[in-house]
């Protein structure tokens, strides 16, 4: 398949800050387990918002990546998209002292850390104006992030920060797969955060009519391509890959867990949060990718879908698989049943789950898909884990705006 | 306010931004050499200090003290002006 002048990319790490769990092992066997993770945030009748549905990540030693003097000067959005970093390039083996300026690290976001630090520094000027920490500036920078984990580990090559919205961190971890494919780099640490789950952003996204109101059944209210779904769950998260040059990988006798075959990335062009109803940009995107990774549609062994649980989403991403693979359409999942949307971290998040299914054969549930709306007849994997063996596969990231992306992984 | 309470005022707050106990920062210890505080901090240790002592600091007052007996003795002087 891979001609010899090619470059190939090597996925040599891994690492998670995620509503399914704080370590790689534990977030994919929740993933697997296919059970809803969404949990009710009451109302605040002194802001007069709520009640919400979130998935939150569960408490992890922050100690172990910061001291307490430098916890004090981050916002939620830096702890867990750095910790996740740092968790995949300890991964991966690497040593930070043998780094160079061809060693990089990016960053996707939404825009958590300008949403929190806004709020918090609003409230605290019309209160009390000596409230505003001299740490706010570096809160806001969107490059944060990005920035934080390049001191923390001594990375001295590009430090760069993508913004496409809920497709921010696959965009980031495409761009860096081709940097290395071109040369530019040997050693990519690239991923996604989101952490907003503020009053300010949830009330937002509330009167958009995005999000899940099933207030009775919060485990249930995340249900991708089910044909009661309501809308989405907002989460947190963060997830880092870490990507390397294949021969850099191999001559130091990395673990391997899967190749970045392949990048798909455009536009809608249409509208600034709906999707194109027809899938026509999202079903192009999907056959750049494979085209970008020389692989049949037909050699798709499952698609790890973008998969919201909003009524438009899922609807207009159906007709774009269909579009993409027409009668050779693989088995489909989304892990949001489980995780909810991490928004900026959600495309990262589905990277690792989706390398890891490639490796292991193992494809995660959708859960809470009971049954299909209209015309759509995807195969849905649902109730538990299909062992498909080990194929290439596909995962989709969708942002408001536009943004579409596809990353196709192959097995070793 | 004497100068004493003025210090431990400062010796709390310098504690605060850098996540240690106020007893372990010592009056003529170096706050850059000894507890490596940088010019970030030392903004954020000004506005806490500010915020305390209902005093306004001006900024560039603050670019050259070394110890937390520096700051003590410059606030001391600015709240006996009052």
């Amino acid at each position: 398949m891979s001609g010899n002048s090619r470059v190939r990319v090597a996925v040599t790490g891994l690492g998670v800050k995620s509503p399914a769990g704080v370590t790689v092992a534990s977030a994919f066997d929740a993933t697997a387990a296919g059970r809803g993770l969404a949990q009710r945030v009451d109302a605040q009748p002194e802001l007069e918002v709520g009640p919400f549905l979130a998935c939150r990540v569960p408490t992890f030693e922050a100690g172990e990546y910061f001291s307490r003097r430098e916890h004090a000067t981050l916002d939620r959005s830096t702890l867990l998209g750095v910790a996740a970093a740092v968790d995949a390039f300890h991964d991966s083996g690497l040593d930070s002292a043998a780094g160079t300026d061809r060693w990089s690290v990016s960053c996707g976001t939404g825009g958590s850390g300008p949403a929190s630090a806004a709020e918090s520094a609003t409230r605290a000027w019309v209160r009390d104006r000596s409230g505003i920490s001299v740490f706010t500036v570096p809160m806001l920078m969107p490059s944060a992030v990005a920035a934080r984990a390049s001191i923390k580990l001594g990375l001295t090559g590009p430090t760069l920060t993508y913004a496409t919205a809920c497709a921010s961190g696959a965009t980031a971890i495409g761009e860096a797969y081709r940097a290395v494919r071109a040369g530019h780099l040997d050693v990519a640490i690239a991923g996604g955060v989101e952490a907003c789950l503020s009053p300010l952003v949830m009330e937002s996204f509330r009167r958009v009519g995005a999000m899940s109101v099933r207030f009775d059944d919060p485990a249930g209210a995340s249900r991708p391509f089910d044909v009661d779904r309501d809308g989405f769950v907002m989460a947190e998260g963060a997830a880092f890959v870490v990507l390397e040059e294949w021969h850099h990988a191999a001559r130091r006798g990395a673990r391997i867990y899967a190749e970045l075959a392949g990048y798909g990335s455009n536009s809608d062009g249409f509208h600034i949060v709906a999707p194109r109803s027809d899938g026509a940009a999202a079903a192009r995107c999907m056959v750049a990718a494979l085209d970008d990774a020389r692989t049949p549609a037909a050699d798709i062994g499952h698609v790890n879908a973008h998969g919201t649980s909003t009524l438009r989403n899922d609807e207009a991403e159906a007709s774009a698989i269909a579009i993409a693979f027409g009668s050779c359409t693989p088995p489909v999942t989304s892990v949001k049943g489980v995780t909810g949307h991490m928004f900026g971290g959600s495309g990262a998040f589905e990277a690792v789950v989706t390398a890891l299914s490639v490796a292991t054969g193992t494809v995660p549930p959708t859960a809470n898909h009971h049954r299909q709306s209209g015309e759509s007849k995807l195969d849905v994997v649902t109730s538990s884990a299909r062992c498909l063996g080990p194929a290439p596969a596909i995962s989709n990231s969708f942002g408001f705006g536009g943004h579409n992306v596809t990353l196709v992984f192959r097995p070793v | 306010m004497t100068r004493e309470r003025i210090l431990d005022v400062v010796q709390e707050k310098i504690g605060e931004v850098l996540g240690i106990p106020a007893a372990e920062i010592g009056e003529y210890a170096d706050l850059v050499t000894e507890h490596t505080v940088d010019s970030l901090e030392m903004m954020e240790v000004a506005a806490r200090l500010e915020k305390a002592l209902r005093i306004q600091i001006a900024v560039d007052r603050f670019r050259d003290v070394v110890t937390p007996g520096d700051v003590a003795d410059y606030l001391y002087t600015r709240l006996n002006e009052r």
